[in-house]
C-alpha cells in the first residue's frame, strides 16, 4: 500500500518545506532523567576530552535535527549503577588500557542487553595501543558476536543524513565496525577519531585539522555523528519500507 | 418323585432304624424257623410270607417315612427399556416416521400389564422417564446418539431392581458406538435391541461436518473441507457439493465418493472484510434423498487482520519512543507503521534535501485514507499543529468512534503543550486537558484502588503483590497535567502526591469513545522501566507486559474483556441444549456476583429472554438453554441490570451434527444382542411382546412333603396282615 506514495507525491505535505514557516517549539524537557543524554565512558583516561566531544555533538543534533539532547552531558562509569543514566555512552580514548574488572564486563553485558547503544572512538586514529585493549575487552564481554565491519548499505549511514562512507579527523578505514546485538548494532567502533573532527576550543575554533580532506571532511564526520546518535534514537526507522523509495532515488541522483 | 426326598421320622434317626430292622428281620427268621415243621407246603409259604409283610409293614410305620421337595415360582425380574430421544428418531423411510413406530411398539407393549420396566430416554443425556403414557409423550429432540452411555447408565443405575434384561430401541445411528468397546461381563443381562428402521434404510445425501480455522484474516486465503456421506440408493448417484457465501454461489464441485460412501470436498475462500463471513456448503437437493435437512451446512469464519496494525506517530526521537518502537517491531503479532518528525523548523540541517534521508510526512495518506486500516493510533509527544493536521483531528474522533483506539503519550509536546485542547482529540480522550502546566520530579505511579486487576496495570498475580509490584519499579520524571478526568474513565495510575481537581494527579487513564477506546498516558518516562540498573528495578518484563497489555486492551483483546461467555460448541441443531458458561466482571475487572444475569439470542425469537441466571461469588455463570428453532447465525447476548457486558457466536443448523452422518450401524447391536443372550430386530414388525423379551427370575416358594405311609389304610392293611397270619396260624395248629 506504500506504493501509492510515490504516486500521490504531489499531495504530501513536505515537512521540509512547510516548517519554514511554523514557529520553532523548543518546549522543556519533563526532565534530565528522560531527556537525550551523550554520556562519556569513564575508563580512566580522557573523559575530559571525551565530554568535550559529546557536549558537540550535543549541540549538533540539536542544531541539526528535531532531537534535543542534554548540552551538558555528564559521564559514568561501568561498574556503577550511574551506567544505566542514559541508553548512548562514548567511549574515546587513545591509549592502551589494563583488563576491565569483571564487574565493569558484566555491567558492559548488562547495558547493552537493556537496550543501550556504545559509539567507540579511536583517538588515535590507527594506534594499536587502544585498539587492542578495545577489542580484549570487547571479546571478553561478547565472545559470540565479535566485531565486524558494517556494510555501507546499513541504516546507520541513512539514519538522518546520507553518508558514503565513514570519516573523522582523520579518512580511515572505509568502514565501522559494530557489534550485533539481536536485530541491532549496538556497540559501533569508529577507528576515524570522529571526536578529533567535533572538538573546538574554548573560543569556538576547532582544536583539530583534518585531513585530508579539510572542511568538508569535517562536516562529513558531523553528519556521521549525527546519524550515529539518530541510530541509537531510531535503530532501524530507516529501513522502514516508507522510506525506500524516496532514499533510493536520492542515493541515485548523484548523492 | 421327581425333586423329592425322603426322610426318616423316627426317633434315633438310621442308627435305630437299622437296629430295629435288624431285629424285625431276626423275628422273621425266628417265625420261618417256627413253621419248618408245617408240612404243607402252601401253609408254611402263606405263612411265611404274611409273617414278612406284617413284620415289614410294622417296620415302615416305625420308620415314619417322610417325602419332602422345595417349590419354586417364577417370577417377573427387572427390565430396563432405552429408548432413543436424539432427532435423527424422527426421520422418515419408506415404511413411516420412526418415531411414530416407537410410539406403536410402547403403546403395544404397554397392553402387556405383566412387565413394568425402568425406562430411560437417551440422546445428549441418559434420563429416567416414566413408563406410563410413554407413548404419547415421547417427543425426540436430542441434537446426539450415544448408544453406550445409555447402556453403561442403565446397568450402573438399576434402583435396586436387578436388571435381567436391557431393551435398546434406537435406530442405531451412532457411529462412535462398537459393541468391542462395550464391557461386557459373564453377569451382563441379556442386551435386546430394536433397530427402529433397520429394515428400512434411508437414501440420503449429507455434509456431515466442516472443517475450518474459526479465526481467518482479510486477503489471506482460508480452507473449508466438507465431510460428505452418501447412503443408501444414494450413495451410487453423482454428489454436487456447492459454497455460497452472502447469497452467492461461489465455487461448485463434484465429490468421488470412497467405497464406504464418504469424500471430502474442500473450497479456498479469501474473506474480504473484517468481522464474521458466513459460509454455507450445500448439496443440491436430490428428488430421492429422504433426509434434505442434512444437505446444508454453515461454517462461521471470525475474519480479522494477520496482525495488529499499529500507527506509531512521534514529535521527535526519544528514548521512549525508541524503546516503544523497538517493543511493538519485536511482536511478532504488531504490524508497525512509524512516523518519527527528525527535524522541526528551527533545526539547520546544513545540506540540500538530496543528502537528507528525510522522507515528507504523508498526512493526507495516513490520516485520510489509510487510518481505517490501523488498530490502533499512537501519539507519542507529537503536536500536531505544525504539520497542518488540524482538519485530520476529526477524521481521527470519528476513527475511534467507529471502533478504532488511540492513545496519547505524554511529554512536552502532548496534551496541553501540544495544543490538544478544545481539538477533536480531546472528545475522545478519557482526560479534561486545560492549559499546559507541566510538572516536573520523580515520582513511582501507585495504581488506584480498586482497579489493580485491570489488565494494563496488573502485573502481580492478586491485588497486593500489583501494588507491591509498582512500588518497585523505576521511577518516572515529570508528567503533563490534566485538568481532570470525564464520566467514565478509569484512573488506573496516579501520581503519590501530587493533586488536580481535588484528587492524585492521574498518570494514566483509560476510558470509551463511542465503539472505541482511548487511554492517556501523561509520562514519557516509561522507557525506564525497561533500561534500568538491577538496583532499582525489577526489570523489563514489566514494562513489555504494561504495553502488551495497552495495546491488546485498546483493540479488545477477548481475552482482556472483563466479561465474556461461551459455549460448550460452535453449532447446533435446532432446539438443542447449548451450554453456555462465562466469567462476569464489572468494568473494574471485579467478579460480579450474585447478579442476574440476562441471557438472550440476537436475532432473538420473541421477547422474552432465553434465560435468567445467577452468577456465583466467583461471577461465573453457567446454564443450559434450547438454541433457536430457526437456522443461522446467532449471538448469546449476556447482560446485567439491562446494560450488555459480553456475547458469543454460533451456529444454528436444521440438521446439526445429529443428523449429518445418519449410517445405522446395526450390526454392532447385533453383537451386543449375541454376546449377551439377547435378540436383535431390524424393524418393529417382528418385535414380541415386552414380557418375552423381558427376564423372569425363579425363586423358592416353600418346601412340600408328605407322609405316604402314615395313613389309616395302611396300618389297616398291617394290622390286617398281622391278624390273618394269627388267625392262620391258630387254624392249622400252630402258636
Amino acid at each position: 500500500m506504500w506504493a501509492m506514495f510515490e504516486v500521490r507525491l504531489g499531495r504530501l505535505l513536505w515537512v521540509l518545506a512547510c516548517l519554514s514557516v511554523v514557529p520553532a517549539h523548543r518546549a522543556m524537557a519533563f526532565g534530565d532523567a528522560t531527556g537525550i543524554e551523550l554520556v562519556s565512558l569513564d575508563v580512566g583516561q580522557g573523559v575530559e576530552q571525551a565530554r568535550s566531544v559529546t557536549e558537540r555533538l550535543a549541540w549538533e543534533v540539536r542544531k541539526r535535527s528535531s532531537v534535543e539532547p542534554i548540552l551538558e552531558p555528564g559521564r559514568a562509569s561501568l561498574d556503577k549503577a550511574s551506567l544505566f543514566r542514559s541508553p548512548f555512552l562514548y567511549w574515546r580514548g587513545g591509549e592502551e588500557f589494563p583488563p576491565l574488572s569483571e564487574d565493569a564486563i558484566e555491567g558492559l553485558r548488562k547495558y547493552i542487553h537493556r537496550g543501550g547503544f556504545i559509539l567507540i572512538d579511536d583517538a588515535t586514529a590507527g594506534g594499536e595501543g587502544f585498539d587492542r585493549a578495545v577489542r580484549r575487552e570487547l571479546l571478553r564481554a561478547f565472545p559470540a558476536t565479535p566485531l565486524k565491519p558494517i556494510s555501507s548499505e546499513h541504516t546507520i549511514y541513512r539514519s538522518f543524513y546520507l553518508l558514503n562512507r565513514p570519516v573523522g579527523r582523520v579518512e580511515g578505514p572505509g568502514f565501522l565496525e559494530g557489534v550485533t546485538y539481536g536485530d541491532r548494532i549496538a556497540i559501533v567502533y569508529s577507528r576515524h577519531d570522529l571526536g578529533g573532527a567535533l572538538q573546538r576550543d574554548k573560543l569556538g575554533a576547532w582544536s583539530q585539522a583534518v585531513v585530508p580532506g579539510g572542511e568538508g571532511q569535517r562536516e562529513r564526520a558531523i553528519r556521521l555523528g549525527v546519524n550515529l546518535v539518530l541510530y541509537a534514537l531510531c535503530t532501524d526507522y530507516k529501513d522502514d519500507q516508507v522510506h525506500a523509495p524516496f532514499i533510493m532515488r536520492r542515493r541515485g541522483s548523484g548523492r | 418323585m421327581d425333586g423329592w426326598q425322603w426322610q426318616l421320622g423316627i426317633a434315633g434317626g438310621a442308627t435305630i432304624a437299622w437296629a430295629l430292622g435288624l431285629a424285625l428281620l431276626a423275628l422273621w427268621v425266628f417265625e420261618l424257623r417256627s413253621i419248618r415243621g408245617e408240612s404243607d407246603r402252601r401253609r408254611r409259604a402263606t405263612l411265611g410270607v404274611l409273617g414278612g409283610l406284617g413284620i415289614l409293614g410294622v417296620y415302615l410305620l416305625a420308620l415314619q417315612i417322610t417325602l419332602v421337595r422345595e417349590t419354586f415360582e417364577e417370577v417377573a425380574g427387572g427390565t430396563a427399556v432405552l429408548v432413543d430421544s436424539s432427532r435423527s428418531m424422527t426421520l422418515s423411510g419408506s415404511g413411516g416416521a420412526r418415531d411414530d413406530a416407537v410410539r406403536s411398539l410402547i403403546g403395544e407393549w404397554q397392553q402387556d400389564g405383566r412387565v413394568n420396566p425402568m425406562v430411560y430416554l437417551f440422546g445428549s443425556s441418559t434420563r429416567g422417564a416414566v413408563w406410563e403414557g410413554l407413548a404419547q409423550s415421547y417427543r425426540p429432540t436430542d441434537d446426539t446418539t450415544n448408544i453406550r452411555e445409555a447402556l453403561d447408565y442403565a446397568l450402573a443405575n438399576d434402583a435396586g431392581r436387578e436388571i435381567g434384561s436391557v431393551i435398546v430401541v434406537t435406530d442405531g445411528a451412532d457411529r462412535r458406538f462398537r459393541a468391542d468397546a462395550l464391557a461386557i461381563g459373564s453377569d451382563v443381562p441379556a442386551v435386546h435391541a430394536v433397530i427402529v428402521g433397520g429394515d428400512d434404510p434411508l437414501d440420503d445425501q449429507a455434509v456431515v461436518s466442516l472443517r475450518s480455522d474459526t479465526t481467518a484474516y482479510v486477503g489471506v486465503p482460508a480452507i473449508i473441507r466438507a465431510d460428505l456421506r452418501a447412503v443408501g440408493a444414494l450413495r451410487d448417484q453423482e454428489l454436487r457439493v456447492q459454497l455460497w457465501h452472502d447469497g452467492r454461489l461461489e465455487q461448485e464441485s463434484i465429490a468421488v465418493l470412497d467405497e464406504d460412501g464418504r469424500a471430502t470436498a474442500t473450497f479456498e475462500v479469501t474473506p474480504q472484510r473484517i468481522g464474521r463471513s458466513l459460509y454455507r456448503v450445500v448439496i443440491p437437493q436430490s428428488q430421492a434423498d429422504e433426509v434434505p435437512d442434512n444437505n446444508v451446512r454453515a461454517a462461521l469464519l471470525r475474519v480479522g487482520r494477520e496482525r495488529l496494525r499499529a500507527l506509531l506517530v512521534a514529535g521527535r526521537p526519544s528514548w521512549d519512543v525508541r524503546f516503544l518502537r523497538d517493543f511493538l517491531k519485536r511482536d511478532g503479532s504488531v504490524d508497525l507503521v512509524s512516523f518519527f518528525i527528525l527535524r522541526a523548523a528551527a533545526d539547520l540541517t546544513a545540506a540540500p534535501t538530496n543528502e537528507l534521508a528525510l522522507i515528507p510526512f504523508p498526512t493526507d495518506e495516513l490520516f485520510r485514507e489509510h487510518l481505517g486500516s490501523f488498530d490502533v493510533v499512537i501519539f507519542q509527544n507529537f503536536d500536531y499543529a505544525p504539520y497542518e493536521m488540524a482538519t485530520y483531528l476529526p477524521r481521527i474522533r470519528e476513527y475511534v468512534q467507529r471502533g478504532g483506539s488511540f492513545v496519547m503519550i505524554g511529554g512536552d509536546r502532548s496534551f496541553a503543550e501540544g495544543r490538544y485542547g478544545g481539538t477533536a482529540i480531546e472528545q475522545i480522550l478519557p482526560v479534561k486537558i486545560g492549559d499546559p502546566s507541566a510538572l516536573k520530579g520523580s515520582f513511582r505511579a501507585e495504581v488506584s484502588k480498586g482497579l489493580e486487576r485491570h489488565p494494563i496495570v496488573a502485573l502481580g498475580p492478586d491485588p497486593g503483590l500489583t501494588r507491591q509490584t509498582w512500588q518497585s519499579l523505576p521511577g518516572l520524571q515529570g508528567a503533563n497535567r490534566v485538568a481532570g478526568v470525564k464520566d467514565g474513565a478509569q484512573v488506573l495510575l496516579h501520581h503519590p502526591r501530587a493533586r488536580v481537581d481535588g484528587r492524585k494527579l492521574p498518570i494514566l487513564v483509560v476510558g470509551e469513545a463511542g465503539r472505541g477506546r482511548a487511554a492517556a498516558l501523561m509520562t514519557d518516562a516509561t522507557w525506564r522501566w525497561r533500561f534500568a540498573a538491577d538496583d532499582v528495578t525489577v526489570g523489563s518484563d514489566e514494562y513489555e507486559l504494561f504495553w502488551d497489555r495497552m495495546v491488546r486492551w485498546l483493540t479488545r483483546d477477548p481475552l482482556l474483556e472483563p466479561a465474556r461467555i461461551s459455549t460448550d460448541r460452535e453449532r447446533y441443531g435446532m432446539g438443542a441444549e447449548v451450554e453456555v458458561s462465562g466469567l462476569l466482571r464489572d468494568a473494574r475487572y471485579i467478579p460480579i456476583e450474585n447478579a442476574g444475569v440476562t441471557l438472550r439470542f440476537e436475532p432473538s425469537e420473541g421477547d422474552a429472554p432465553a434465560a435468567v441466571v445467577k452468577t456465583d461469588e466467583d461471577g461465573q455463570v453457567r446454564t443450559i438453554l434450547p438454541a433457536p428453532t430457526q437456522s443461522g447465525a446467532y449471538e448469546i447476548i449476556a447482560s446485567v441490570e439491562g446494560e450488555e457486558v459480553a456475547r458469543e457466536v454460533l451456529i444454528v443448523e436444521e440438521s446439526g451434527d445429529e443428523l449429518a452422518d445418519l449410517e445405522a450401524l446395526p450390526s454392532e447391536l447385533q453383537a451386543v444382542a449375541q454376546r449377551t443372550g439377547g435378540r436383535a430386530f431390524l424393524g418393529v414388525s417382528d418385535v414380541p411382546p415386552l414380557s418375552e423379551l423381558a427376564s423372569t427370575t425363579r425363586r423358592a416358594a416353600g418346601l412340600v412333603s408328605k407322609q405316604p405311609l402314615s395313613n389309616p389304610w395302611f396300618i389297616f392293611l398291617t394290622i390286617g396282615v398281622l391278624g390273618t397270619t394269627w388267625v392262620l396260624r391258630r387254624r392249622w395248629g400252630r402258636r
